[in-house]
């Protein structure tokens, strides 16, 4: 698996075609988080961005490419925004639980980027269920000739930074923070939650809308049917196994994407099918959670000084 | 034509509502204690695996069940010792157990392909349906309710049971108020710790039952998650059934017909994109929560975390 990883520069540019949705995916889910938002639907608001920036992609014509990438990033965030703000909104109208509202929205979306790929954006006469490519002036150009390395990349590290200083570094990621931990007592406080939640729940979403949009620009450059097989439910080990720490998705991230390509090579090679990455993912998940119970304990006699 | 096709979905819609059934019961038996069971998809998935896996090594429909039973078990006890005994992120393991299981068995279906054991066209042997002596009979309503198998029938004994459990019996107040405040609970000699752990196997019990029914009743052949989301739409019916398991009978016949509408379309040859019908049941998904949430109270200490002192 190593061998076919690191062995050739094909290879291991490929990792970066997964590491790009995969860092938007887990700094959504981490944002989310962090706010008391449990965003699971990932997947579906990647599906959904794929949807508008593809039409921003396709209908948009003659522009130069400096103003038409920016155009289909700012499409591609309103899709997965749109469908975050769903589950927020009945959330916070109608007290829905967001996990179970997140997913099954997810779910529709995806049905619903198959319809759309398969029935009406399909060439009249093709047998592929996908769109037409759209604009020339969409694409991302490889930084590095010969390798999948391009603009996504550096848009994703650079989102990294804007998630970190916002988290982090400023007085809404403070905001965010504490009605994450505790809404009551953020509420007493004198914030206004349902303002700082629907903030971030619309830059979670439009983080996996992003991804949609640099997947869109970078390798699929079109509509399929199925657009991701799995980025927003692989973001959540993402985030999970970087304990939501915007630095941390990024060594994370990359990890998981070694183990994509590394599965894709052995599936090629020796049988070895992708559901491992799932069960790997699922393990991952569960030991962390597990492993809190310890870190916790430790912390507690440290502090305690019972040790 | 119309009569033949109603009587066939609604006997279609009963069949299609007993996974979802069995699956919520377990959701909302583990509930009530104050555990959150985001791991119902992968216990149902476990279920269906296991079930099928049985059947096909032996031929005999009851290991498979059995198998089924006692993997359901397991991850409810792996549920347990997380969520209770450290005290991790009940949502967090949830999803864990998921993708686990997502990926366990698809990697096992994808071996049995391999060595030749299996291929698209087996089928295995499954329950079959059982004709209710003289109620069966009866024009019309005999086949749509007394034409099922066993685990039909003990759906509706479930519920029956389960609701005088929860609401007539010492123990089912104990797993209550261990959901409501488990300090107190503890304070008044309840192990809550105990009481958590069985409610979670219990769950995993019947949420892999639920899984079972799907490849030992209906399909009698497994393909990669294959359960498709139905154990997130048992966590809407125990919603919609406000913790009620009669609340939940109901719901989940609802969620039954809806799905039964999808394949009784299908048969009819409606002319219709196959993705705009498979939609229905996760948009009434929605549109329920929208509907009848807000004037809901679940238990109050579900999904916090409690360590005894």
């Amino acid at each position: 698996m190593l061998n076919s990883v690191f062995g050739n520069i094909r290879l291991f540019s490929e990792s970066f075609t997964h590491f790009v949705p995969l860092v938007f995916c887990g700094l959504s889910f981490a944002i989310a988080y962090k706010g008391g938002f449990f965003n699971v639907g990932a997947e579906g608001q990647l599906f959904l961005g794929a949807l508008t920036a593809t039409l921003a992609g396709l209908y948009i014509q003659g522009l130069p490419a400096f103003i038409h990438i920016p155009l289909v990033l700012l499409a591609g965030f309103i899709g997965g925004a749109f469908w975050c703000w769903i589950a927020g909104i009945l959330k916070i109208k109608v007290g829905t639980n967001e996990i179970i509202s997140t997913i099954i929205l997810s779910y529709l979306a995806i049905l619903l980027v198959e319809f759309v790929a398969r029935y009406i954006l399909r060439p009249p006469g093709s047998y592929v269920s996908s769109s037409e490519k759209i604009a020339r002036s969409a694409y991302f150009s490889p930084l590095i000739a010969g390798t999948q390395i391009n603009l996504g990349l550096i848009l994703c590290l650079l989102a990294v930074v804007i998630i970190y200083y916002f988290l982090f570094r400023s007085p809404y990621g403070y905001q965010t923070r504490a009605i994450g931990e505790n809404p009551n007592s953020a509420y007493y406080a004198g914030i206004n939650i349902i303002k700082g939640t629907m903030t971030v729940i619309i830059i979670s979403g439009g983080l996996a809308g992003l991804a949609a949009a640099c997947m869109l620009m970078g390798t699929h450059r079109r509509l399929v049917t199925a657009f991701s097989l799995g980025y927003g439910f692989q973001g959540i080990g993402v985030s999970v196994m970087a304990r939501h720490t915007p630095l941390g998705i990024i060594l994370t991230a990359f990890l998981f994407s070694l183990m994509r390509v590394g599965a894709g090579a052995m599936q090629r090679g020796l049988g070895v099918p992708l559901p491992i990455c799932w069960a790997i993912e699922g393990m991952i998940m569960i030991l962390i959670t597990a492993s809190e119970y310890v870190t916790n304990k430790l912390s507690a006699n440290l502090v305690g000084g019972k040790s | 034509m119309e009569y033949i096709a109603l009587v066939s979905w609604l006997s279609m819609s009963i069949r299609l509502s007993v996974p979802l059934l069995y699956t919520a019961i377990g959701g909302l038996i583990v509930m009530k204690s104050g555990v959150f069971n985001l791991g119902l998809e992968g216990m149902m998935l476990a279920g269906a695996f296991l079930g099928f896996y049985g059947s096909l090594i032996t031929g005999d429909p009851w290991i498979g069940l059995l198998l089924a039973i006692i993997g359901g078990a397991i991850i409810g006890l792996l549920l347990a010792y997380v969520t209770v005994s450290l005290g991790g992120n009940q949502l967090v393991i949830g999803l864990g157990i998921n993708f686990l299981i997502l990926g366990l068995t698809g990697f096992f279906y994808r071996v049995l392909c391999n060595i030749g054991l299996l291929d698209a066209t087996t089928r295995i042997a499954n329950f079959s349906s059982m004709r209710i002596p003289f109620l069966s009979k009866i024009p019309g309503l005999g086949e749509i309710f007394f034409v099922h198998n066993f685990l039909t029938y003990l759906s509706i004994l479930l519920v029956i049971f389960v609701s005088w459990f929860f609401y007539k019996t010492t123990y089912g107040l104990n797993l209550r108020s261990v959901g409501e405040n488990p300090e107190t609970a503890d304070a008044s000699g309840i192990n809550a710790y105990l009481v958590r752990y069985m409610a979670a196997i219990a769950s995993g019990v019947l949420a892999a039952i639920g899984g079972a029914f799907l490849t030992l009743t209906q399909v009698t052949s497994f393909y990669e998650n294959m359960t498709d989301g139905r154990g997130w739409v048992a966590l809407a019916i125990i919603i919609l059934g406000k913790f009620q398991p009669w609340g939940m009978l109901w719901a989940s016949l609802f969620f039954g017909a809806a799905y039964g509408l999808v394949y009784q379309l299908q048969i009819m040859g409606i002319k219709m994109p196959p993705q705009i019908m498979s939609m229905l049941p996760y948009a009434l998904t929605i549109a329920v929560l929208v509907g009848v949430v807000g004037k809901i109270r679940g238990p109050s200490a579900l999904a916090k975390r409690y360590i005894k002192n």
